[in-house]
């Protein structure tokens, strides 16, 4: 019972306090015209943003739409260019009267193996790739291949010729 | 709802919205004016949307919650510091009217200061349903908590409310007439 009294007393209060605010509530047009204020401003920065993003999009666009036909170019460009070049090799055979050892020394890529071997050790940085003209897969060789072959290997992998082996006996006595 | 219908609508509770936006600035009139302002900013710009889902008052009573909670957090930002809703409550008292004796009355400051005194969802709670009258169903919808927890922020800030009152001398008539009698002695 006393509660519901005071309950009584304090909607009484609540509602004392709504009507003195009300008697200080600023008329709804002042604060629509303060509102209206406020947001020009942010409504021309808001129009400002949106045309820089639409911007953006449409430069994002046009780069997608173009990126695309250059690299088709590209390939277009591939297809019309002369054939692979094909790079040359070292010639591992030995030529006659050159000794292998020296056949070896000539070899590019032994070459940069020693001086892979012999440079001092430092940080290695990613290369940029060099723009060396493109090799046929079919046409690569090992550049180790070398070490696989023996002097006179040709003599194992060939079969000598009847008339080549034959020596030709000149006759001592005339006819 | 084009522009027009929610000017119309916002005109029909500019004052509910002006005394919810006060509940919610700890009464200090500048903030709840301001508030007010953005709160009519976003819903006529459209970054505030009424979905049909809740009742119109219910929705621009949770949109003024929400950013009068984001102005209090920038003004603590900017300040470090907040102001208290007895200090402010002094502070804008300068400027009341003094023709305004029941708004002024001492009883109605030491309402305001047991109003101080509750936890801030106790207060919403309170003040949602005796100064709004909404349902508690409705004001849990204001501050997007379950109606379960409504419940018990009403119950226990009408408890909380009573004792304070009965602190101050608020409670009953009698003790209310005699401040008031105090009040007007000079």
């Amino acid at each position: 019972m006393k509660h519901n009294l005071v309950d009584m007393r304090i909607k009484q209060l609540f509602h004392e306090l709504r009507q003195g605010d009300e008697r200080h509530t600023p008329s709804f047009d002042r604060v629509l015209k303060a509102a209206s204020a406020r947001a020009g401003p942010a409504g021309l920065s808001l129009r400002v943003a949106v045309a820089a993003a639409m911007l953006i999009l449409v430069g994002g666009f046009v780069f997608i739409l173009l990126k695309p036909s250059s690299l088709s170019t590209e390939t277009e460009n591939s297809e019309s260019s002369p054939p692979i070049v094909k790079l040359p090799y070292p010639q591992l055979e030995p030529s006659p009267g050159e000794p292998l050892a020296r056949s070896i020394e000539r070899a590019p890529a032994l070459e940069a193996i020693r001086r892979e071997l012999t440079r001092p050790a430092r940080h290695k940085r990613p290369a940029a790739r060099s723009h060396q003209p493109a090799m046929l897969i079919s046409e690569w060789q090992s550049p180790t291949d070398f070490l696989l072959r023996t002097p006179g290997e040709h003599l194992l992998k060939t079969v000598p010729r009847v008339s080549e082996s034959l020596v030709e006996i000149k006759p001592s006595i005339p006819d | 709802m084009d522009t027009s219908q929610l000017r119309a609508q916002l005109e029909l509770y500019h004052r509910e919205s002006y005394g919810w936006a006060l509940s919610c600035c700890l009464r200090n009139p500048v903030d709840a004016d301001s508030v007010l302002q953005t709160v009519y900013v976003k819903v006529l710009e459209g970054k505030a949307r009424f979905d049909g889902k809740a009742a119109f008052k219910t929705w621009l009573f949770s949109v003024i919650r929400k950013t009068a909670a984001d102005h209090r957090r920038r003004r603590m930002l900017h300040r470090f510091r907040l102001v208290g809703y007895e200090e402010s409550n002094a502070r804008f008292s300068q400027d009341e009217n003094p023709d305004d004796a029941v708004y002024h009355s001492e009883i109605q400051k030491l309402f305001r200061r047991a109003l101080a005194r509750l936890p801030a969802r106790q207060r919403e709670t309170l003040q949602l349903v005796f100064y709004h009258d909404l349902s508690l169903a409705e004001a849990a919808r204001v501050m997007g908590v379950s109606i379960g927890s409504a419940r018990t922020h009403y119950d226990r800030g009408k408890k909380q409310l009573r004792q304070l009152a009965a602190e101050l001398g608020i409670a009953d008539e009698t003790q209310l007439s005699r401040h008031e009698n105090q009040a007007t002695i000079p």
